[in-house]
């Protein structure tokens, strides 16, 4: 009866302290850093938070180091500079992954878009300017997937082709983040390379993650917000780098078909996958293609990936799946599979 | 143990009780999106400030159907075949409230928390 | 089971039945699933202490099913049978824990215990986490009328204590 007694008083005070104490005892690590040209955030929970984030954070500034189409000592600037080279994995591994997608997306993503962006002045250091058409003609000749070849580990490229895996580096980098975040025992965090948002796991209460998709109107707005967990969603948007000229917008994401700036009527895609990579290549991908395009695309791959469009009249659609995840003060239009 | 002991311990549950449904009364959002739901999944989703018509949902279930009213003043169960009619009974919602339940059919109608704030945000400019 | 307890299960289940069936037909007080008074409960109660547990639970699920089937109420039965295991085990459990004149303690205890399983199940079959509010009326109410049926089950049982005392 005594054991009895102790053990519904213990019940009880246990009870009243869950109910009236909402707080977690988990620790928070954030770290900000600069890496890839762009601010970098990864937020962990748990006490493993600090030394998993900084492991995350070292394996970012390699990959930058090993990708970066600017940076002299980078395998990317030696193979576009030498075309050919024997590349580390990470190299490799990546830009077979760039060919397959450029496969995939029937082209609509390409790596070899290097000497386009250049002429258009989308990298550090050059001037925007409106290429002449024969300029473009010309680059365009060396553009596309089939003027990679790959040989065991050494990549081998056309003379007048170059690489630039910007668009799926930050991808691959946030996949090999949370893969060592959760190797090291964090269950619990959210990344950030620049815009590219990666979960890990749910948060500390259990709770989907929520994601904010920027208004590519005002930055500083949301069209809606996404719940999700382990996954990442990337977003592209014409919005995102531009210049002005004559009263005309050129934005930095360009059609490999035309070599000009994609004008698909889309301002912005954002792609939910659980594949990082992938999920970066697809919202350039998919911007390019234009909405209709990317119906088709949809039903095709359904399972790889989902997403939400932002038209040039402001319309937002999503697919179908996310349905339950998104949530937004604007009405949307469903894409079913 | 005594009598006494349990009559304390009961009447304390009831009085903390009492006090958590009152403070879930006062925190329930003061949203105006409704979730109608149906076997957990979502039926429809309605911001009933952008209501511009008044309008009738039907659904059925295996115990027959039940007819949702729809204004942009509030939502209710207008009516049910099922055998008890409680969601009936429920009344109007108009924001916030517990939710309404037809158990029979498995429908709940429920207010969303609309003031969800981002953890993060993707496609900042970079 | 013998002869005598096993016709006076089949006596106590019907007038449980009786009971639930004249329960049902009352209009329900307020719109929220599950707060009522549980005559029913009385019987079973009644049978655990007089008769044993092989007995009570027969009282009990027989009237759960039957009930369900009386009343046309089908739907209800998932929800019952969710709330009626879990108070089931709960009293048998706990019953040596309480004396004669505390019957009806371990009447509130299960009735809470049958109101939380019946909200699981709703829970269960709706998906709708939101139903969670309900909980702290649904405590009340089960405390309320555990009460209440717990007493009344007492009151019988001291009433026929020799009977009772000597397994009838």
């Amino acid at each position: 009866m005594k054991f009895f007694q102790k053990c519904c008083i213990l019940f009880i005070a246990i009870a009243v302290l869950i109910c009236f104490t909402a707080c977690n005892f988990d620790s928070k690590y954030d770290s900000e850093f600069f890496s890839m040209d762009t601010i970098m955030t990864i937020t962990a929970y748990g006490s493993k938070g600090e030394n998993a984030v900084k492991a995350a954070e070292n394996e970012i500034n390699r990959i930058d180091a090993l990708l970066s189409v600017q940076n002299k000592n980078s395998e990317i600037y030696k193979l576009n500079r030498d075309k050919s080279i024997s590349a580390a994995s990470d190299t490799l591994a990546l830009v077979n992954r760039g060919i397959e997608i450029y496969t995939l997306t029937d082209g609509a993503f390409d790596i070899t878009i290097e000497p386009l962006s250049r002429l258009w002045g989308f990298y550090t250091g050059l001037e925007n300017r409106i290429p002449t058409q024969e300029e473009i003609d010309n680059a365009l000749k060396f553009v596309g997937a089939e003027n990679i070849k790959i040989d065991k580990s050494n990549i081998i490229l056309n003379e007048e082709t170059s690489l630039d895996l910007g668009g799926i580096a930050k991808g691959y980098a946030s996949s090999i983040a949370a893969q060592i975040l959760k190797e090291r025992g964090v269950s619990s965090a959210i990344i950030s390379l620049g815009g590219n948002i990666r979960t890990v796991g749910t948060k500390p209460d259990g709770s989907k993650w929520n994601i904010g998709i920027t208004d590519p109107d005002d930055n500083t707005k949301e069209i809606g917000i996404l719940s999700v967990s382990d996954t990442a969603v990337v977003t592209s948007g014409g919005y995102q780098r531009y210049f002005e000229e004559n009263g005309q917008i050129y934005h930095h994401i360009i059609d490999t078909k035309t070599g000009y700036p994609a004008k698909s009527g889309l301002k912005s895609v954002t792609v939910v996958s659980k594949d990082d990579t992938l999920a970066d290549a697809l919202s350039t991908g998919l911007f390019v293609m234009g909405l209709e395009k990317s119906k088709e695309f949809y039903r095709k791959n359904s399972t790889l990936f989902e997403a939400v469009f932002v038209t040039d009249k402001n319309e937002v659609y999503i697919t179908e799946n996310l349905k339950n995840s998104f949530s937004s003060q604007q009405s949307f239009g469903v894409i079913e599979i | 143990m005594k009598t006494r002991t349990w009559i304390i311990i009961l009447s304390s549950v009831v009085i903390v009780c009492a006090i958590l449904w009152m403070s879930i009364l006062n925190s329930l959002s003061p949203s105006k999106i409704v979730g109608i739901y149906q076997d957990g999944n979502l039926v429809e989703k309605i911001d009933l400030n952008s209501v511009t018509y008044q309008r009738e949902i039907t659904l059925t279930g295996e115990f027959g159907k039940n007819t949702i009213y729809i204004s942009n003043e509030h939502i209710e169960m207008k009516s049910a075949e099922c055998p008890d009619k409680l969601c009936v009974k429920h009344g109007e919602l108009k924001s916030g409230g517990t939710p309404i339940v037809c158990l029979p059919n498995r429908i709940v109608i429920q207010f969303e928390d609309d003031s969800k704030e981002a953890d993060a945000k993707t496609g900042a400019v970079r | 089971m013998k002869t005598r307890n096993l016709i006076l299960t089949a006596i106590i289940t019907a007038l449980a039945l009786v009971a639930f069936t004249i329960e049902a037909a009352i209009p329900p007080l307020t719109p929220i699933y599950g707060i009522k008074l549980g005559i029913a409960n009385v019987f079973t109660l009644f049978t655990l202490y007089a008769l044993g547990i092989k007995e009570a639970a027969a009282v009990l699920f027989l009237r759960i099913l039957l009930g369900s089937i009386f009343t046309g109420q089908i739907v209800s039965f998932i929800y019952s049978l969710a709330g009626g295991i879990l108070s089931f085990v709960l009293m048998v459990l706990l019953k040596k824990f309480f004396t004669l004149k505390q019957v009806w303690v371990l009447s509130v205890l299960s009735a809470v215990m049958h109101n939380i399983g019946q909200l699981l199940a709703a829970i269960f079959m709706t998906s709708s986490v939101q139903l969670v509010y309900y909980l702290p009326v649904l405590v009340i109410s089960g405390i309320i009328a555990g009460a209440f049926t717990g007493l009344c089950a007492q009151l019988v049982l001291l009433r026929l204590k020799k009977w009772s005392e000597n397994k009838l």
